[in-house]
C-alpha cells in the first residue's frame, strides 16, 4: 500500500529559482489497484511518480510504502525499494543501448546480487511475460518502440516488485501498439500487481479502475470508476 | 558484479577509453623518465654519502711543475703521510695488459682503478649487479679480488694479466722475465656504478669530474676492473700499478692544527678540492638541471589532468543515461563508487600494462641505460599518480551525477 500525506515538493528548494511543484498531496493507493494519473503538461504528474518510485526527494509531508516511512530510509534502503518493491517504466524506455535485451532486463538483478542461472531464468520468465523471449540475445537498438517498451516492462517486473509505475508508457507509441502495452499492464494488474500509469491518453486512463487528476501540483479529482473496459 | 558493470562502461565508449589508456600510460612514462633523470642527477651525490665531506680532500699532484718542484710536491705529500691526523689514500689507475690466452674477443687491455680498502669501501657499493664487493668476498690464494664492469666478465671468471716490467723504477734495459698476475671476479657492477676517475688536474671540480659511471672510466678499453691495493695479492704487485698522482686525503680523529697546515700547503702546491665544495658545486648543477625539467614535468601533469578531466566529463555525459538507468534499477551511491572504481581499475591496469610494454621496449632499445636511474621514488610517485588519476575518474562522474539528479538525466533523453 502507498500512503502519502500532505506531501510538498519544491524544485531548487531554497534557491532563487525555486518551483513549488506539488502542494499538500494526500493520497492512498491500495494493493491491486490500477490507477491512472492524468493532468495537463507541467501539472506535476512525473514529479509525483518519481517520488513514489523513490528516485526523487520531497521536503515535507510523509510517504509510506508498505508501511515503510520513505523519508527515514538510508540511501542503501532506498535503493532496495527501487530494486525490489517498485518497477519503473519510462516514456522513452530508459534502456541501455549498448546492452543486449537480456542484459537490460538483467540490470536490476545485478543490484539484487542475483547471479548465474537463477538470474537468467528470471529474465527469461520476465521476457516471456511480455512475449519477447526470442529476442533475448538481440541488441536493443534494432527493436521497434513497442518492443523496447515491452523490454522496459520486462525489466520493471523481473525482480517481482509489487508496484509498477509507468510514466506515459504509450506516449511514444502508435494506437495499436499502445493498446497492446495497456493489455500487458492489465494482465500484470490481474496477476496482483499494483499499477500506476501516468497518461495523456483518454483510452488508457479509461482502462484503469481509478483516475487521479492533478493540476498545478494539486489533486483536483479522484474517481474510482467501475467502468473498467475490457 | 561491479567488475562486470565497470567493464560494461569500458566497452560502451571504446575509442575514448583507448585514448584514456594511452594518455595515462604516456604521462606515467614521461613522469617516470623525468624522475629517472632526476635520480640520475642525484646518483653522483649519493655516491659520496659515506664520506665525511668536511674532512675529505681530493688532491691532484701538479704535473706542470719542473722536476724540482715535483720533488717538493712529493715531499708535501710525504708530510701528509707522516702526519698522524691525515689518512692518505692513493688512487691507482691505468690499463693492464691481458695475457694472450685470456683475451676476451679483441681485447688486449683492460682499465683498472684501485685505492685502499678504507677509501674504496666508502664508495657506494650498492651498485652490484651480481656477486660481492671485492672487500666482502673471500680471498682466493694467488688471485686479486676484483669487481668488473658488466658485460665482459661474470662472477668467478679468472683474468690473467701480464704486468709491464717497465713500470718498475728499478727496471733494467735488457729483457726481463714477464710477470703474471691473476684476478678473480667476485662481483659484477652496473655500467652506471660510481667509481673514481683518477683525473690529474683541476681546480673547482664538481663531484661528477672525479667520480662517475664505470662505463665512462672504462673508456676505449671498453671494460674495467676495480680492486683494493690492500688486497694481499695486489700488495705483492703494488709496484707495477700506476700511481696517478691523485690521492684522497682524510682528516682523522687525530687531526690538529699541523694537519690543517699540511693540507693548506698541499693546496698551494697542487690542486686541492674539498669534498664539501665539490658536493656543493654538484648540487648547484643538479638543481639548475632539475629546474629545467620542472616546466616539462609540470606541463605533462597539467596536460594529463586537464585532458583526463575533459575526457571523463565527456565520457560521463555519455554514460549519464547508463548511470541513471542503474540508479533506477536499484543502484545506490556506494554501488556507483564501486562500479567507477572497477572501471578506473581496469583502465589503470591496461595503462600499466601498456606502460610496461613501452618501458621494456625502451630498455631493450637501450634508450634508458644512460639516461635514467630507477629508485623507490619512481614507485612512490607512480603509485601516487595512479591514485590521483583514479580519484579523478571516480570523482568526476559522481560529481556530475549528483549535480543533475538521475531522473533529470533520464528526462533529457
Ligand atoms: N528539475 C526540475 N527543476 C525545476 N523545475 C522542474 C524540474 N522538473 C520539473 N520541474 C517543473 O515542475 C513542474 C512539474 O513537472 P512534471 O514533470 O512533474 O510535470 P508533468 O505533469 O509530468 O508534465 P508532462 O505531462 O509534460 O510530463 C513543471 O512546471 C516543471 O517545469
Ligand atoms: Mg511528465
Amino acid at each position: 500500500m502507498i500512503k502519502i500525506t500532505d506531501l510538498n515538493k519544491t524544485y531548487n528548494y531554497k534557491k532563487p529559482n525555486a518551483f513549488h511543484a506539488l502542494h499538500d498531496i494526500s493520497l492512498e493507493i491500495a494493493d491491486g489497484e490500477m490507477t491512472a494519473i492524468i493532468g495537463r503538461s507541467g501539472a506535476g504528474k512525473s514529479t509525483l511518480l518519481h517520488i513514489i518510485g523513490c528516485i526523487d526527494k520531497f521536503e515535507s509531508g510523509s510517504y509510506e510504502i508498505d508501511g515503510k516511512d520513505v523519508s527515514k530510509l538510508s540511501d542503501r534502503e532506498l535503493s532496495k525499494v527501487r530494486n525490489k518493491m517498485v518497477g519503473i517504466v519510462m516514456q522513452d524506455f530508459a534502456l541501455i543501448d549498448s546492452y543486449t535485451v537480456i542484459q537490460n532486463v538483467m540490470t536490476p538483478l545485478y543490484f539484487a546480487k542475483i547471479k548465474g542461472k537463477r538470474a537468467k531464468e528470471m529474465c527469461i520468465s520476465a521476457l516471456k511475460a511480455v512475449n519477447m523471449e526470442e529476442y533475448a540475445d538481440k541488441p536493443i537498438t534494432n527493436l521497434s518502440g513497442g518492443q523496447k517498451q515491452r523490454i522496459a516492462i520486462a525489466r520493471a517486473i523481473v525482480n517481482d516488485p509489487s508496484f509498477i509505475l509507468a510514466d506515459e508508457p504509450t506516449g511514444a507509441l502508435d494506437t495499436k501498439t499502445s493498446e497492446e502495452i495497456i493489455q500487458l499492464f492489465k494482465k500484470l494488474n490481474e496477476e496482483g500487481k499494483t499499477v500506476i500509469i501516468i497518461t495523456h491518453d483518454k483510452t488508457v486512463a479509461d482502462s484503469c479502475t481509478r483516475q487521479i487528476e492533478i493540476s498545478d501540483g494539486k489533486i483536483i479529482s479522484d474517481n474510482r470508476s467501475a467502468a473498467r473496459q475490457k | 558484479m561491479y567488475f562486470k558493470l565497470g567493464s560494461h562502461l569500458l566497452s560502451t565508449k571504446t575509442l575514448a577509453n583507448c585514448l584514456l589508456i594511452i594518455l595515462i600510460a604516456f604521462s606515467l612514462f614521461v613522469t617516470n623518465i623525468c624522475i629517472g633523470i632526476i635520480n640520475r642527477q642525484f646518483a653522483v651525490t649519493d655516491a659520496v654519502k659515506n664520506f665525511d665531506l668536511e674532512k675529505t680532500y681530493y688532491y691532484c699532484q701538479s704535473g706542470e711543475y719542473s722536476d724540482d718542484a715535483e720533488m717538493q710536491a712529493n715531499e708535501y705529500i710525504k708530510a701528509a703521510e707522516d702526519n698522524k691526523g691525515i689518512d692518505v689514500s692513493y688512487l691507482y689507475g691505468g690499463s693492464l695488459q691481458l695475457k694472450n690466452k685470456s683475451w676476451v674477443s679483441d681485447l688486449r687491455y683492460i682499465s683498472y682503478t684501485a685505492t685502499d680498502d678504507k677509501t674504496g669501501s666508502k664508495l657506494n657499493s650498492g651498485q652490484l649487479k651480481s656477486g660481492k664487493w671485492y672487500t666482502d668476498a673471500e680471498h682466493t690464494e694467488g688471485a686479486v679480488n676484483v669487481v668488473a664492469l658488466e658485460g665482459m666478465y661474470d662472477v668467478g671468471d679468472i683474468i690473467h694479466i701480464e704486468l709491464d716490467p717497465y713500470m718498475l723504477e728499478t727496471q733494467e734495459t735488457d729483457e726481463t722475465e714477464p710477470v703474471y698476475m691473476n684476478m678473480i671476479v667476485t662481483g659484477v657492477i652496473r655500467k652506471e656504478s660510481y667509481i673514481y676517475y683518477p683525473r690529474t688536474d683541476g681546480q673547482d671540480l664538481g663531484l661528477s669530474e672525479i667520480i662517475g659511471p664505470a662505463y665512462k672510466a672504462a673508456g676505449s678499453e671498453r671494460t674495467a676492473v676495480y680492486f683494493s691495493i690492500d688486497d694481499p695479492e695486489a700488495k705483492k704487485y703494488a709496484d707495477y700499478f700506476e700511481k696517478s698522482g691523485v690521492s684522497v686525503l682524510t682528516l682523522n680523529d687525530n687531526a690538529d692544527e699541523s694537519s690543517s697546515n699540511v693540507i693548506a700547503d698541499l693546496g698551494r702546491k697542487g690542486w686541492l678540492n674539498k669534498f664539501k665544495d665539490m658536493y656543493d658545486r654538484s648540487m648547484e648543477d643538479i638543481v639548475s638541471q632539475i629546474l629545467t625539467l620542472v616546466p616539462f614535468i609540470f606541463g605533462t601533469v597539467l596536460l594529463t589532468v586537464v585532458s583526463l578531466v575533459c575526457i571523463m566529463l565527456l565520457n560521463s555525459i555519455d554514460n549519464m543515461k547508463t548511470y541513471s538507468v542503474y540508479y533506477l534499477c536499484g543502484m545506490n551511491w556506494s554501488d556507483m563508487r564501486k562500479i567507477l572504481l572497477a572501471y578506473s581499475g581496469i583502465l589503470m591496469i591496461s595503462s600499466c600494462i601498456l606502460l610496461i610494454i613501452i618501458w621494456t621496449a625502451s630498455v631493450l632499445a637501450g634508450i634508458m641505460d644512460s639516461m635514467v636511474v630507477y629508485s623507490m621514488n619512481n614507485i612512490y610517485i607512480t603509485l601516487g599518480l595512479i591514485a590521483f588519476i583514479i580519484l579523478i575518474m571516480v570523482f568526476v562522474p559522481l560529481m556530475m551525477l549528483s549535480k543533475s539528479s538521475p531522473k533529470d538525466a533520464l528526462r533529457d533523453h
